[in-house]
Protein backbone atom coordinates (compact mmCIF):
# COMPACT_ATOMS: atom_id res chain seq x y z
CA UNK A 1 0.00 0.00 0.00
CA UNK A 2 1.42 3.34 -1.30
CA UNK A 3 2.02 5.44 2.23
CA UNK A 4 -0.70 8.69 2.10
CA UNK A 5 -2.97 6.31 -0.11
CA UNK A 6 -6.65 5.91 1.45
CA UNK A 7 -8.62 2.58 0.36
CA UNK A 8 -11.90 2.29 1.15
CA UNK A 9 -12.93 -0.28 4.24
CA UNK A 10 -15.50 -2.93 2.94
CA UNK A 11 -18.88 -1.48 4.48
CA UNK A 12 -17.28 2.18 2.87
CA UNK A 13 -17.24 0.50 -0.64
CA UNK A 14 -20.39 -1.10 -0.35
CA UNK A 15 -22.24 2.10 1.29
CA UNK A 16 -20.35 4.20 -2.03
CA UNK A 17 -21.37 2.05 -4.38
CA UNK A 18 -25.12 2.32 -2.92
CA UNK A 19 -24.77 5.64 -3.39
CA UNK A 20 -23.74 5.41 -7.41
CA UNK A 21 -26.35 3.86 -7.68
CA UNK A 22 -28.87 5.58 -6.28
CA UNK A 23 -27.78 8.79 -7.96
CA UNK A 24 -29.62 11.78 -7.47
CA UNK A 25 -32.07 9.53 -5.52
CA UNK A 26 -29.55 8.86 -2.61
CA UNK A 27 -30.39 9.41 0.79
CA UNK A 28 -30.60 7.65 4.04
CA UNK A 29 -33.53 5.16 4.06
CA UNK A 30 -32.83 4.14 -0.07
CA UNK A 31 -29.12 3.73 0.58
CA UNK A 32 -29.80 1.18 3.66
CA UNK A 33 -32.57 -0.38 1.73
CA UNK A 34 -30.15 -0.59 -1.30
CA UNK A 35 -27.56 -2.06 0.57
CA UNK A 36 -29.92 -5.03 2.61
CA UNK A 37 -31.66 -5.59 -1.24
CA UNK A 38 -28.27 -6.15 -3.28
CA UNK A 39 -26.02 -7.66 -0.63
CA UNK A 40 -28.81 -9.63 1.65
CA UNK A 41 -26.70 -8.26 4.20
CA UNK A 42 -29.28 -6.94 6.85
CA UNK A 43 -27.70 -3.85 8.53
CA UNK A 44 -28.66 -1.23 11.05
CA UNK A 45 -29.18 2.38 9.94
CA UNK A 46 -26.64 3.51 12.53
CA UNK A 47 -24.02 1.58 10.71
CA UNK A 48 -25.21 3.63 7.42
CA UNK A 49 -24.58 6.59 9.01
CA UNK A 50 -21.26 6.11 10.54
CA UNK A 51 -19.98 5.05 7.06
CA UNK A 52 -21.36 7.89 5.51
CA UNK A 53 -20.77 10.15 8.45
CA UNK A 54 -16.62 8.69 7.89
CA UNK A 55 -16.75 9.10 4.46
CA UNK A 56 -18.22 13.33 4.26
CA UNK A 57 -15.52 13.74 6.59
CA UNK A 58 -12.68 12.29 4.00
CA UNK A 59 -14.46 14.43 1.81
CA UNK A 60 -15.54 11.40 -0.03
CA UNK A 61 -19.35 12.20 -0.11
CA UNK A 62 -21.22 15.61 0.95
CA UNK A 63 -24.42 15.57 2.06
CA UNK A 64 -27.54 18.28 2.07
CA UNK A 65 -31.08 18.07 3.37
CA UNK A 66 -33.87 18.19 0.91
CA UNK A 67 -37.33 19.55 2.05
CA UNK A 68 -39.54 17.68 4.60
CA UNK A 69 -41.74 15.34 3.29
CA UNK A 70 -45.50 13.88 4.69
CA UNK A 71 -44.70 10.28 4.07
CA UNK A 72 -41.85 11.01 6.83
CA UNK A 73 -43.91 12.70 9.36
CA UNK A 74 -42.60 15.82 8.04
CA UNK A 75 -39.05 15.53 8.45
CA UNK A 76 -36.50 16.20 5.78
CA UNK A 77 -34.27 13.53 3.71
CA UNK A 78 -30.66 14.07 3.73
CA UNK A 79 -28.99 13.19 0.47
CA UNK A 80 -25.82 12.08 -0.21
CA UNK A 81 -23.70 12.68 -3.82
CA UNK A 82 -20.08 11.46 -4.30
CA UNK A 83 -17.22 14.15 -4.26
CA UNK A 84 -14.07 13.65 -6.63
CA UNK A 85 -11.98 12.45 -3.71
CA UNK A 86 -14.80 9.98 -3.50
CA UNK A 87 -14.75 8.91 -7.13
CA UNK A 88 -10.70 8.26 -6.78
CA UNK A 89 -10.60 6.29 -3.79
CA UNK A 90 -13.48 4.05 -5.17
CA UNK A 91 -11.63 3.65 -8.45
CA UNK A 92 -8.46 2.80 -5.95
CA UNK A 93 -9.95 0.55 -4.09
CA UNK A 94 -11.76 -1.50 -6.56
CA UNK A 95 -8.46 -1.53 -8.87
CA UNK A 96 -6.72 -2.84 -5.83
CA UNK A 97 -9.01 -5.34 -6.08
CA UNK A 98 -8.90 -6.32 -9.68
CA UNK A 99 -5.01 -5.84 -9.34
CA UNK A 100 -4.58 -8.38 -6.48
CA UNK A 101 -7.46 -11.08 -8.35
CA UNK A 102 -5.19 -14.18 -9.71
CA UNK A 103 -5.36 -14.65 -13.27
CA UNK A 104 -6.00 -18.55 -12.85
CA UNK A 105 -8.15 -18.30 -9.59
CA UNK A 106 -10.77 -21.19 -8.95
CA UNK A 107 -13.59 -18.31 -8.83
CA UNK A 108 -13.75 -15.60 -11.08
CA UNK A 109 -14.04 -11.77 -10.29
CA UNK A 110 -17.68 -11.49 -11.16
CA UNK A 111 -19.06 -14.43 -9.54
CA UNK A 112 -19.56 -18.07 -10.76
CA UNK A 113 -16.36 -20.56 -10.83
CA UNK B 1 -53.57 8.13 1.51
CA UNK B 2 -51.68 6.38 -0.14
CA UNK B 3 -48.90 7.09 -2.77
CA UNK B 4 -47.02 4.88 -5.37
CA UNK B 5 -43.47 5.07 -5.38
CA UNK B 6 -40.90 2.92 -7.73
CA UNK B 7 -38.47 0.98 -5.90
CA UNK B 8 -36.00 -1.01 -7.55
CA UNK B 9 -38.33 -1.76 -10.31
CA UNK B 10 -41.14 -2.83 -8.11
CA UNK B 11 -44.29 -0.36 -7.77
CA UNK B 12 -44.96 -0.35 -3.74
CA UNK B 13 -47.71 1.10 -2.05
CA UNK B 14 -46.07 3.65 0.33
CA UNK B 15 -48.84 6.00 2.31
CA UNK B 16 -48.36 8.75 4.11
CA UNK B 17 -47.70 8.32 7.82
CA UNK B 18 -50.70 6.27 8.86
CA UNK B 19 -52.78 6.36 11.78
CA UNK B 20 -49.97 3.79 13.15
CA UNK B 21 -47.17 5.39 13.30
CA UNK B 22 -44.28 4.81 14.62
CA UNK B 23 -44.12 4.30 18.48
CA UNK B 24 -43.53 7.61 20.14
CA UNK B 25 -41.51 7.01 22.60
CA UNK B 26 -39.26 5.09 20.87
CA UNK B 27 -39.00 8.01 18.61
CA UNK B 28 -38.22 10.26 21.80
CA UNK B 29 -35.94 7.33 23.64
CA UNK B 30 -34.04 7.38 19.94
CA UNK B 31 -34.05 11.20 19.72
CA UNK B 32 -32.23 11.90 22.87
CA UNK B 33 -29.25 9.87 21.53
CA UNK B 34 -29.23 11.02 17.91
CA UNK B 35 -27.45 13.76 17.39
CA UNK B 36 -29.59 17.07 16.84
CA UNK B 37 -28.05 17.38 13.22
CA UNK B 38 -28.78 13.67 12.35
CA UNK B 39 -31.81 13.73 13.88
CA UNK B 40 -34.17 14.40 11.00
CA UNK B 41 -32.64 12.49 8.45
CA UNK B 42 -32.49 9.26 11.19
CA UNK B 43 -35.98 9.30 12.55
CA UNK B 44 -37.54 9.99 8.94
CA UNK B 45 -35.56 6.95 7.46
CA UNK B 46 -36.63 5.39 10.37
CA UNK B 47 -40.30 6.21 9.79
CA UNK B 48 -40.56 5.92 6.21
CA UNK B 49 -39.04 2.37 6.76
CA UNK B 50 -41.60 1.73 9.36
CA UNK B 51 -44.52 2.61 7.35
CA UNK B 52 -43.49 0.65 4.55
CA UNK B 53 -42.72 -2.65 6.94
CA UNK B 54 -46.36 -1.52 8.15
CA UNK B 55 -47.45 -1.90 4.23
CA UNK B 56 -45.78 -5.25 3.69
CA UNK B 57 -46.77 -7.11 6.65
CA UNK B 58 -50.05 -5.40 7.48
CA UNK B 59 -49.27 -5.92 10.95
CA UNK B 60 -49.05 -2.81 12.88
CA UNK B 61 -47.67 -4.74 15.93
CA UNK B 62 -44.87 -6.13 14.21
CA UNK B 63 -43.86 -3.00 11.99
CA UNK B 64 -43.48 -1.63 15.58
CA UNK B 65 -41.51 -4.64 16.93
CA UNK B 66 -39.01 -3.95 13.71
CA UNK B 67 -38.92 -0.10 14.74
CA UNK B 68 -38.11 -0.99 18.49
CA UNK B 69 -35.73 -3.71 17.25
CA UNK B 70 -33.73 -1.71 15.29
CA UNK B 71 -33.53 1.38 17.38
CA UNK B 72 -32.28 -0.02 20.04
CA UNK B 73 -29.77 -2.21 18.39
CA UNK B 74 -28.37 1.05 16.78
CA UNK B 75 -28.65 3.28 19.89
CA UNK B 76 -24.55 2.34 20.34
CA UNK B 77 -24.15 3.42 16.97
CA UNK B 78 -25.81 6.75 17.26
CA UNK B 79 -23.83 7.58 20.82
CA UNK B 80 -20.63 6.62 19.37
CA UNK B 81 -21.44 8.87 15.93
CA UNK B 82 -22.33 11.58 18.32
CA UNK B 83 -19.19 11.34 20.47
CA UNK B 84 -17.23 11.23 17.00
CA UNK B 85 -18.56 14.49 15.91
CA UNK B 86 -18.43 16.08 18.92
CA UNK B 87 -14.06 15.46 19.12
CA UNK B 88 -14.09 16.66 14.80
CA UNK B 89 -15.41 19.82 16.25
CA UNK B 90 -13.47 22.85 14.20
CA UNK B 91 -13.18 25.02 17.46
CA UNK B 92 -10.03 24.30 18.91
CA UNK B 93 -11.03 25.97 22.52
CA UNK B 94 -14.05 23.79 23.02
CA UNK B 95 -12.23 20.65 21.99
CA UNK B 96 -9.67 21.10 24.06
CA UNK B 97 -11.72 22.03 27.25
CA UNK B 98 -14.12 18.68 26.65
CA UNK B 99 -11.65 16.78 26.37
CA UNK B 100 -9.81 17.96 29.86
CA UNK B 101 -13.11 17.57 31.46
CA UNK B 102 -12.85 14.05 29.93
CA UNK B 103 -9.76 13.53 31.37
CA UNK B 104 -10.62 14.75 34.40
CA UNK B 105 -13.94 12.04 34.68
CA UNK B 106 -11.83 9.55 33.73
CA UNK B 107 -9.03 9.86 36.19
CA UNK B 108 -11.99 10.31 38.64
CA UNK B 109 -13.36 7.22 37.39
CA UNK B 110 -10.34 5.49 37.69
CA UNK B 111 -9.96 6.29 41.29
CA UNK B 112 -13.09 5.27 41.72
CA UNK B 113 -12.64 2.30 40.18
CA UNK B 114 -9.87 1.62 42.85
CA UNK B 115 -12.63 1.59 45.25
CA UNK B 116 -12.93 5.37 46.20
CA UNK B 117 -16.22 6.46 47.16
CA UNK B 118 -17.86 9.38 46.14
CA UNK B 119 -16.95 10.72 42.38
CA UNK B 120 -16.70 14.11 42.60
CA UNK B 121 -15.03 14.16 46.24
CA UNK B 122 -12.00 11.24 45.79
CA UNK B 123 -9.34 13.93 47.70
CA UNK B 124 -11.98 13.88 50.07
CA UNK B 125 -13.00 10.25 50.58
CA UNK B 126 -9.29 9.65 50.59
CA UNK B 127 -8.94 11.10 53.36
CA UNK B 128 -11.95 9.26 55.01
CA UNK B 129 -10.33 6.45 54.18
CA UNK B 130 -7.26 6.91 55.14
CA UNK B 131 -8.63 8.37 58.44
CA UNK B 132 -10.93 4.86 59.27
CA UNK B 133 -7.80 2.68 58.80
CA UNK B 134 -5.60 4.81 60.74
CA UNK B 135 -8.13 5.38 63.54
CA UNK B 136 -10.20 3.06 64.08
CA UNK B 137 -10.45 -0.92 64.31
CA UNK B 138 -8.97 -0.81 60.17
CA UNK B 139 -5.62 -2.19 58.79
CA UNK B 140 -3.08 -0.79 60.93
CA UNK B 141 -5.01 -1.71 64.50
CA UNK B 142 -6.00 -5.35 63.65
CA UNK B 143 -4.92 -6.03 60.37
CA UNK B 144 -5.31 -10.07 61.14
CA UNK B 145 -8.65 -9.48 61.72
CA UNK B 146 -9.45 -7.68 58.21
CA UNK B 147 -11.91 -9.93 57.35
CA UNK B 148 -13.95 -10.17 60.30
CA UNK B 149 -13.78 -7.09 60.97
CA UNK B 150 -16.58 -4.89 61.09
CA UNK B 151 -15.43 -1.90 59.43
CA UNK B 152 -13.81 -3.40 56.43
CA UNK B 153 -16.97 -5.59 56.36
CA UNK B 154 -19.23 -2.45 55.73
CA UNK B 155 -16.40 -1.45 53.59
CA UNK B 156 -16.47 -4.46 51.04
CA UNK B 157 -20.03 -3.79 50.83
CA UNK B 158 -20.10 -0.60 49.71
CA UNK B 159 -16.97 -1.16 47.56
CA UNK B 160 -19.28 -3.80 45.25
CA UNK B 161 -21.48 -0.77 44.67
CA UNK B 162 -19.28 2.05 44.76
CA UNK B 163 -17.06 0.15 41.85
CA UNK B 164 -20.02 0.18 40.03
CA UNK B 165 -22.70 3.26 40.57
CA UNK B 166 -20.34 6.01 40.81
CA UNK B 167 -17.94 5.04 38.18
CA UNK B 168 -20.86 4.77 35.78
CA UNK B 169 -21.72 7.96 36.92
CA UNK B 170 -18.49 9.70 36.34
CA UNK B 171 -18.37 8.04 32.88
CA UNK B 172 -22.16 9.31 32.66
CA UNK B 173 -20.96 13.04 33.63
CA UNK B 174 -18.04 12.51 30.96
CA UNK B 175 -20.27 11.84 28.37
CA UNK B 176 -22.87 14.84 29.08
CA UNK B 177 -19.31 17.27 28.80
CA UNK B 178 -18.69 16.00 25.91
CA UNK B 179 -21.82 18.04 25.11
CA UNK B 180 -23.76 15.54 23.51
CA UNK B 181 -27.12 16.98 23.81
CA UNK B 182 -29.28 18.88 26.15
CA UNK B 183 -31.77 15.78 26.14
CA UNK B 184 -29.20 13.72 28.72
CA UNK B 185 -30.59 15.36 31.20
CA UNK B 186 -33.25 13.42 31.23
CA UNK B 187 -31.10 10.26 31.34
CA UNK B 188 -29.37 11.84 34.19
CA UNK B 189 -32.56 12.66 35.93
CA UNK B 190 -33.50 8.48 35.38
CA UNK B 191 -30.32 7.31 36.51
CA UNK B 192 -30.48 9.98 39.71
CA UNK B 193 -33.71 8.57 40.63
CA UNK B 194 -32.37 5.23 40.59
CA UNK B 195 -29.58 5.85 42.13
CA UNK B 196 -30.97 7.75 44.62
CA UNK B 197 -33.25 4.60 45.30
CA UNK B 198 -31.04 2.71 45.02
CA UNK B 199 -28.76 4.47 47.91
CA UNK B 200 -32.23 4.67 50.00
CA UNK B 201 -32.80 0.86 49.53
CA UNK B 202 -29.45 0.18 50.71
CA UNK B 203 -29.50 1.98 53.87
CA UNK B 204 -32.93 0.91 54.86
CA UNK B 205 -32.02 -2.99 53.94
CA UNK B 206 -28.50 -2.77 55.94
CA UNK B 207 -28.73 -0.75 58.70
CA UNK B 208 -32.54 -1.33 59.97
CA UNK B 209 -32.15 -5.01 59.31
CA UNK B 210 -28.60 -6.10 59.41
CA UNK B 211 -27.71 -3.12 62.35
CA UNK B 212 -30.80 -4.52 64.44
CA UNK B 213 -28.59 -8.11 64.54
CA UNK B 214 -25.70 -6.33 65.65
CA UNK B 215 -23.24 -7.16 62.35
CA UNK B 216 -21.83 -4.40 62.51
CA UNK B 217 -20.45 -3.17 65.71
CA UNK B 218 -17.80 -0.62 65.67
CA UNK B 219 -15.82 -0.30 68.71
CA UNK B 220 -16.29 3.13 70.74
CA UNK B 221 -13.81 6.24 70.15
CA UNK B 222 -12.20 7.94 73.11
CA UNK B 223 -14.67 11.47 73.44
CA UNK B 224 -11.50 13.59 72.93
CA UNK B 225 -10.68 11.72 69.36
CA UNK B 226 -14.18 12.29 68.28
CA UNK B 227 -14.63 15.95 69.29
CA UNK B 228 -11.05 16.61 67.95
CA UNK B 229 -12.05 14.81 64.43
CA UNK B 230 -14.90 16.89 64.32
CA UNK B 231 -13.34 20.15 64.77
CA UNK B 232 -10.40 19.66 62.68
CA UNK B 233 -11.73 17.68 60.27
CA UNK B 234 -14.75 18.36 59.09
CA UNK B 235 -13.79 22.00 58.11
CA UNK B 236 -11.30 20.44 55.84
CA UNK B 237 -13.37 18.15 54.85
CA UNK B 238 -16.03 21.08 53.69
CA UNK B 239 -13.36 23.55 51.93
CA UNK B 240 -12.16 20.57 50.17
CA UNK B 241 -15.03 19.04 48.91
CA UNK B 242 -16.69 22.89 48.06
CA UNK B 243 -13.40 23.39 45.93
CA UNK B 244 -13.89 19.94 44.38
CA UNK B 245 -17.54 21.01 43.18
CA UNK B 246 -16.45 24.23 42.60
CA UNK B 247 -13.90 23.66 40.00
CA UNK B 248 -16.68 20.92 38.63
CA UNK B 249 -19.05 23.74 38.42
CA UNK B 250 -16.43 26.20 36.79
CA UNK B 251 -15.74 23.61 33.72
CA UNK B 252 -19.13 22.68 32.82
CA UNK B 253 -20.31 26.89 33.20
CA UNK B 254 -17.64 27.12 30.21
CA UNK B 255 -19.67 24.63 29.02
CA UNK B 256 -22.80 25.93 29.71
CA UNK B 257 -23.50 23.10 31.26
CA UNK B 258 -24.55 24.22 34.36
CA UNK B 259 -28.64 23.91 33.78
CA UNK B 260 -27.67 20.21 34.47
CA UNK B 261 -25.87 20.58 37.81
CA UNK B 262 -28.54 22.99 39.30
CA UNK B 263 -30.42 19.71 39.03
CA UNK B 264 -27.52 17.17 39.91
CA UNK B 265 -25.63 18.96 42.67
CA UNK B 266 -28.48 19.78 44.75
CA UNK B 267 -29.97 16.34 43.94
CA UNK B 268 -26.97 14.85 45.32
CA UNK B 269 -26.59 17.02 48.28
CA UNK B 270 -30.39 15.98 49.32
CA UNK B 271 -29.58 12.09 48.66
CA UNK B 272 -26.42 12.48 50.91
CA UNK B 273 -28.83 14.48 54.09
CA UNK B 274 -31.21 11.63 53.34
CA UNK B 275 -28.45 8.84 54.31
CA UNK B 276 -27.32 11.01 56.83
CA UNK B 277 -30.45 10.97 58.33
CA UNK B 278 -31.24 7.54 57.95
CA UNK B 279 -27.53 6.78 59.56
CA UNK B 280 -28.39 8.74 62.37
CA UNK B 281 -31.96 6.95 62.82
CA UNK B 282 -30.52 2.93 62.17
CA UNK B 283 -27.63 3.16 62.93
CA UNK B 284 -26.31 5.78 65.17
CA UNK B 285 -22.96 4.14 65.87
CA UNK B 286 -21.92 4.78 62.75
CA UNK B 287 -22.97 8.69 62.81
CA UNK B 288 -19.61 9.84 63.83
CA UNK B 289 -17.96 8.61 60.84
CA UNK B 290 -20.27 7.80 58.06
CA UNK B 291 -22.58 10.57 58.73
CA UNK B 292 -21.37 13.74 59.75
CA UNK B 293 -18.91 14.07 57.27
CA UNK B 294 -21.02 14.17 54.60
CA UNK B 295 -22.90 16.67 55.89
CA UNK B 296 -20.39 19.47 54.68
CA UNK B 297 -19.90 17.60 51.54
CA UNK B 298 -23.83 18.07 51.18
CA UNK B 299 -23.77 21.76 52.48
CA UNK B 300 -21.14 22.21 50.18
CA UNK B 301 -22.29 20.73 47.07
CA UNK B 302 -25.95 23.14 47.47
CA UNK B 303 -23.26 26.16 47.56
CA UNK B 304 -21.28 25.29 45.10
CA UNK B 305 -24.52 24.47 42.81
CA UNK B 306 -25.80 27.85 43.58
CA UNK B 307 -22.64 29.38 42.59
CA UNK B 308 -22.61 28.02 39.33
CA UNK B 309 -25.91 28.85 38.79
CA UNK B 310 -25.68 32.30 39.37
CA UNK B 311 -22.40 32.53 37.08
CA UNK B 312 -24.07 30.92 34.50
CA UNK B 313 -26.96 33.30 35.13
CA UNK B 314 -24.23 36.80 34.64
CA UNK B 315 -22.33 34.77 31.80
CA UNK B 316 -25.42 34.25 30.25
CA UNK B 317 -26.60 37.89 30.61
Amino acid sequence: MKKGVNYLGEFELIVMLAILRLGPDAYGMRIWEEIEARTGRKSLIAAVYAALERLERKKYVSSWFGDPTPERGGRAKRYFKIENPGYAALERTTSMFISMWPADAPVSLIGGS
Amino acid sequence: MKAEARSNGQTLLQPSLSVHGPPRAAERLFGMFIGKEDQDAVLGDLAERFEKTLCFTRNAAKAKRWYWLNGLLSLPGFVRNRLSRSFHNPEPFVTAVRSIALCYAAVTAFFLILQLPFFVSALVTTCVKIRSFAFSDGLLASGFRFLDNCWPSRDVFYQYWQAFIYPLLVILVGVYFVRISRRWRRVFCAYLIVWASYRLAQFLIVFAILGKIGWFSDPPLPEWLITARILIVLPGFGVLAGANYYAFSLVSVRLRASALLGFLLPAAGVAVLIETALFHIWAPWTFEFGGICFLPIAVSAILASILSQKMYVLRSS
